[in-house]
This record gives structure tokens, C-alpha cells and sequence, in this order.
């Protein structure tokens, strides 16, 4: 069964995430919202990048951060931290 | 001074209008504004979002009211008696060093002075909206494929807003304690018919985007090439329950 998170951070669009963990680590996860990205066929490529990682902060960040900067990703109404800490808020839950 | 193409597009179908937009976007050489209208209530979708979260859709199905899934981002959108506008640039000119943050508020600048010149006091809030009070009155969207942007957005004129939230999963207590969060021009602009107001807008939106970018419009339709890739685009996607059910590649 996936968890679900809602957030709203100040400047930032509506962001949901659904995610699934195994033994610690991200095994399914679905960004979706009203937010912007560019491409926007690059969040696949983030949620493929943030598979069977272990919910490590930085280390979430440090892949997205890693991909952003290599494919001249430009979030808009989303950002970095704002995915990490909905992956952490629904570890919490998990 | 360059010349853009305009098009205005009376009503059209819901998915035949994202099919246009998605085709001038692919083919067009020339900046082109255009200008159009929807022949029914439909919903369209954030590229990003998930139907089931935002749309009520047994009954939208029930009502006929179709869901399309966009290639902007964004949010869910009600679009019923407005005036929807879309703009292809190529990424030069005014958009050319533009953050895609700050081409929204360069595009908002001629939809703000047409509306003003209606007597409307319209605002813009960033990122993607022109407000009225604390109302939204329009929302944009963008994204950006081969060297050009395409942003289209809605300008409700009399939009039934009642009947928008009941199709939108927005939370009724949210509306209750915030009230409507949206704004129509019927509701501002009094003592014109709503014919009246949608023509008086095309006008004021034309004369304002010539003005604030310095530019003269050529009438034209969509081109042939055009039409049969907006046919193409429409079949195997906007009107495709694959595309508008769940994300795919655009």
C-alpha cells in the first residue's frame, strides 16, 4: 500500500507524492501537481533516479541535484527540497 | 517591427483546441497569437497532475464533461465561456535571456493592459496568474519544445464558477471559509452583453499585446500542415483516454 503526501511550501505549487518502501529503500514513487518542469518528460527520469535509494537526505538531493545539473532541468512551483522532505515525511508514516 | 500571425478561433471543440495549440507549437516558423473559445464545458489537466486527484470524474462523466490532460503544467482548469488565448514564440526577441518565471510575467503585462483598459484592476501574482482583489481572473500555462515557448491561458468572462467547483476536487470548507477563488468579467464589467464582452476583450487583447511588444498581427487560419498534424495530435492524444488518463511522453 503507497502513502501519500500533500505539500504546500510558501512560493511553491501543490505537490503530492505516493510512494512505496522496501527494507529502507524508495521502491515505487509518483510526483504529481500543478507545478512546472522543464522538460517536463524529465520527471520520470527523477523518479527512476530516486528508485531503491535509501531515504537519505542528502543523498536524495544529491542525486536530483546531480540530474537537474546534467539534463538542464528548471523546476518551477517544485523544488529539491520540497521532494525530499515529502519522501521523509512519508517515511515517518511508512 | 515584426509581424506575428493572429488567429481567432471561434468555438471549438475541447481537444481540437489543445490538438491546434500542440500543432502550431510543433510547426510554426512565425510568432502566433491565438485567440479561441470552447463549444462546451470541458476540464483540461496539468501535464503533471492525476485526473483521480483533481476531477470529480463520475461526474464529469455523467455531465459530459470532457478531461484533457494538457502539455503545459499547471493546474486543473474549468473552461467554460472564456476567452482563451495561446502564444508560440521562438525562444529570441523578448524571450529569448527570458527565466521561464519571467517570461510569465512578461506575457501577463499585455493580458493586465487590455483588462485595465476594460476597467478592470488586474494584478499580477506571480507565478502564473492575473488577480483581481484577491480573485484569480486568468492562469497560464507554458512549456518549451524546440527553441520555441508555447503559453496558452484562460480569461473567464462568464465562466459558471458554481458549477466549476462542483466538477474540482477543491475542499467546499476551503471555499466556504475563503470564498470563490475565482473572478469573471461579467462580474466587473456591467451593463454589457456577454457577447458584447468577449468581443470588446479580442479587441483589447490584440491592440495591447501590438503595444507593449511592438508588433503588427497578420490574420490568418492555421495552416494545411497545421490542421493535419493538430488531427493527428488530436487522435492520439487529446482525445485519447491513454494520454489524458495517465502521464505519458508528450
Amino acid at each position: 500500500m503507497s502513502i501519500h503526501v500533500v505539500l504546500k511550501n510558501p512560493g511553491e505549487k501543490l505537490v503530492h507524492i505516493d510512494i512505496d518502501f522496501e527494507k529502507s529503500t524508495i521502491s515505487w514513487i509518483h510526483i504529481s501537481g500543478d507545478f512546472f518542469l522543464y522538460p517536463e518528460e524529465a520527471i520520470g527520469d527523477i523518479e527512476q533516479a530516486l528508485l531503491g535509494l535509501p531515504v537519505d537526505p542528502q543523498l536524495i538531493e544529491q542525486n536530483i541535484c546531480t540530474l537537474i545539473k546534467n539534463n538542464d532541468i528548471e523546476m518551477v512551483g517544485i523544488s529539491v527540497s520540497t521532494i525530499v522532505q515529502g519522501i521523509q515525511e512519508a517515511f515517518a508514516q511508512s | 517591427m515584426t509581424t506575428w500571425r493572429l488567429i481567432i478561433h471561434n468555438a471549438c471543440a475541447p481537444s481540437w483546441n489543445m490538438a491546434v495549440d500542440s500543432a502550431i507549437l510543433r510547426l510554426t516558423k512565425i510568432p502566433t497569437l491565438r485567440l479561441y473559445r470552447w463549444s462546451k464545458p470541458a476540464i483540461t489537466i496539468g501535464y503533471f497532475q492525476d485526473i483521480e486527484k483533481e476531477v470529480h470524474i463520475e461526474l464529469c462523466q455523467k455531465d459530459d464533461i470532457p478531461v484533457i490532460r494538457r502539455l503545459t503544467g499547471g493546474g486543473a482548469v474549468f473552461h467554460h465561456e472564456e476567452l482563451t488565448y495561446s502564444l508560440v514564440h521562438p525562444l529570441q526577441g523578448p524571450f529569448g535571456k527570458s527565466s521561464i518565471t519571467h517570461s510569465y510575467s512578461l506575457i501577463a503585462q499585455p493580458l493586465i493592459h487590455a483588462l485595465r483598459s476594460m476597467g478592470v484592476d488586474a494584478q499580477y501574482r506571480p507565478i502564473n496568474d492575473i488577480i483581481v482583489g484577491n480573485r484569480k481572473i486568468s492562469g497560464s500555462a507554458q512549456t518549451r519544445k524546440e527553441g520555441k515557448l508555447l503559453q496558452h491561458g484562460t480569461i473567464l468572462v462568464a465562466t459558471d464558477t458554481e458549477k466549476m467547483l462542483q466538477y474540482l476536487t477543491i475542499d467546499p470548507k476551503k471555499i466556504k471559509q475563503e470564498g470563490n477563488p475565482v473572478i469573471t468579467l461579467s462580474e466587473i464589467v456591467k451593463g454589457l452583453s456577454k457577447e458584447s464582452i468577449f468581443e470588446q476583450l479580442i479587441k483589447a487583447v490584440t491592440s495591447s499585446f501590438k503595444e507593449l511588444f511592438a508588433v503588427n498581427f497578420e490574420e490568418a487560419d492555421i495552416t494545411l500542415q497545421e490542421n493535419d498534424m493538430a488531427i493527428e495530435l488530436e487522435r492520439s492524444y487529446f482525445s485519447n483516454e491513454q494520454w489524458n488518463c495517465r502521464r505519458l511522453s508528450p
